[in-house]
């Protein structure tokens, strides 16, 4: 069976999709390669999610929120393929070795750098990184998030609470470190 | 006044609230409730500056990091193929060549094509750079086997008892300049026909495997490396990369899709000290030989030391 696609003799609609859409794939890779941490893999995600954007792209309203609704899309994309995964004989989540291999060691306070943030967010249960993910990266609402991760409203919230205190005992963090590197001091 | 009670709304309310507020996604009163109590309330300002600072440094780092960045003709591959997806209104060929357990020889083949790794040896190291390519992508990145993996030791008695040797080396831990090499997995397993020792390992969010294979029976097995320099093979298929070296009728080969030079790197502080394990276990060496030939090698069978 074939996927059809809204085609060919609306150009109209292929630019539309190519101004309004295309634009954010580099920013949609980013995002799969984090949850994916594998090229291939990460550009599989991204093409699925533009074809099916590409699919449902007569059901977007202009003006709306171009990028969170990509991202809902690439959200579950990237949730079907972990279930697919899960469902293999063979299971082995490298988030959920890793989270349990790194020991965690209360750093110390200093200036953060790119690295030890991020691997900070990575030491994160999955379920935490993908809310910070989601409202603080990609500035998702609650609701939008609710949306992309089919869980509550008020789950994205507490999650969230949940995450970013967890999120600052990791990194070690006062309001002054952090002013301290905003400042540049 | 405590300070819960700044305003009609309570810190609680406010804290939740704080996020949709600065999107300014709130009607107008909530929108005054909310100024009104962080006005009046230090700790929620306090608060709520040490989100958005927490928020703004992570997204920065996030859009920084260069690990998380596509290949330069990533978005031009992708708008060439949505282009046609879309004229043709059918789904297309996925831009990443799909991988599959058995097909890929011909793909491979043309890959390798430029391979460098030179021995005397009947059979082809094309031919274990792809198998080691293959059991890398379908058992370290997808978990896909067509049978379970065996753990080592008892691999070791029933296949081979290089695999021993990869209970202890790489160790669980080790640390480059470049940042930390951690094990994920230890086992043993098949592709297509070709038994492996795998450690599947983790460097900057990459995904790597170390893979040890006998030599074939009817190949030159090569006892001593030439030089202790894994060879890279030709150039990446898939976005993989395969670096080798022989010794005591093994090769082993480290793989992953990092960088060609830091692959080499890497596979020369993984697999030098494993070559010479291998070897330690064939031939008696002293310890002193050992730790001059192969640095960070196990002692291996103790012996005694020639100038003792």
């Amino acid at each position: 069976m074939v996927n059809r696609v809204p085609s060919g003799g609306d150009s109209e609609y292929w630019t539309a999709f190519e101004a309004e859409v295309l634009p954010h794939a580099v920013r949609l890779f980013r995002l799969a390669m984090w949850f994916e941490r594998n090229r291939a893999d990460a550009e599989d995600v991204v093409q699925e999610t533009m074809m099916q954007a590409l699919r449902s792209f007569h059901r977007f309203r202009t003006g709306t929120n171009c990028r969170a609704w990509l991202v809902t899309i690439l959200q579950r994309v990237v949730s079907n393929r972990r279930r697919a995964r899960s469902r293999s004989l063979l299971v082995s989540d490298p988030d959920d070795r890793l989270a349990h291999m790194v020991a965690f060691v209360p750093p110390v306070p200093q200036q953060l750098t790119d690295e030890s943030m991020l691997a900070s967010l990575r030491r994160l249960p999955r379920p935490f990184q993908e809310v910070i993910v989601l409202c603080d990266l990609e500035d998702l609402s609650y609701k939008e998030a609710a949306e992309a991760l089919t869980i509550p409203l008020g789950t994205v919230m507490s999650r969230l609470h949940r995450a970013r205190a967890q999120l600052r005992a990791a990194l070690g963090t006062g309001e002054a470190v952090l002013a301290g590197q905003s400042t540049g001091e | 006044m405590r300070a819960e009670d700044h305003g009609v709304m309570n810190c609680r309310d406010a804290c939740d609230m704080a996020d949709s507020f600065f999107r300014g996604e709130l009607l107008t009163e909530t929108s005054h409730e909310i100024l009104q109590h962080l006005a009046a309330c230090p700790s929620c300002r306090a608060e709520n500056v040490a989100r958005r600072q927490l928020r703004d440094s992570l997204r920065a780092a996030f859009d920084r990091t260069p690990d998380l960045e596509p290949e330069p003709d990533f978005a031009e591959r992708l708008h060439r193929q949505m282009r046609v997806a879309a004229a043709t209104g059918r789904r297309q060929v996925p831009v990443a060549p799909r991988w599959f357990v058995f097909a890929a020889s011909a793909l491979l083949a043309a890959g390798l094509s430029g391979a460098i790794f030179m021995t005397a040896s009947r059979t082809s190291v094309d031919a274990l750079a792809r198998d080691a390519i293959g059991d890398h992508w379908n058992c370290a990145l997808k978990n896909r086997r067509i049978r379970m993996p065996v753990p080592l030791e008892e691999a070791a008695q029933r296949f081979d008892r290089a695999y021993r040797a990869l209970l202890t080396i790489p160790p669980g831990e080790t640390v480059t300049s470049q940042g930390r090499v951690t094990v994920m997995d230890r086992h043993s397993c098949v592709f297509g026909t070709r038994r492996f020792g795998h450690v599947v390992l983790e460097y900057r969010q990459h995904v790597m495997s170390l893979l040890v294979t006998a030599d074939d029976a009817h190949s030159e097995g090569v006892l001593l490396p030439r030089d202790l320099v894994p060879q890279l093979h030709g150039a990446p298929v898939n976005g993989l990369s395969v670096a080798s070296i022989r010794g005591a009728g093994h090769t082993i080969l480290v793989v992953s899709d990092l960088e060609g030079r830091e692959l080499r790197q890497l596979s020369t502080t993984l697999a030098v000290p494993l070559v010479g394990q291998l070897l330690s276990d064939l031939i008696p060496v002293s310890p002193r030989a050992m730790a001059t030939l192969f640095p960070g090698a196990a002692p291996g069978r103790i012996v005694a030391d020639a100038d003792d």
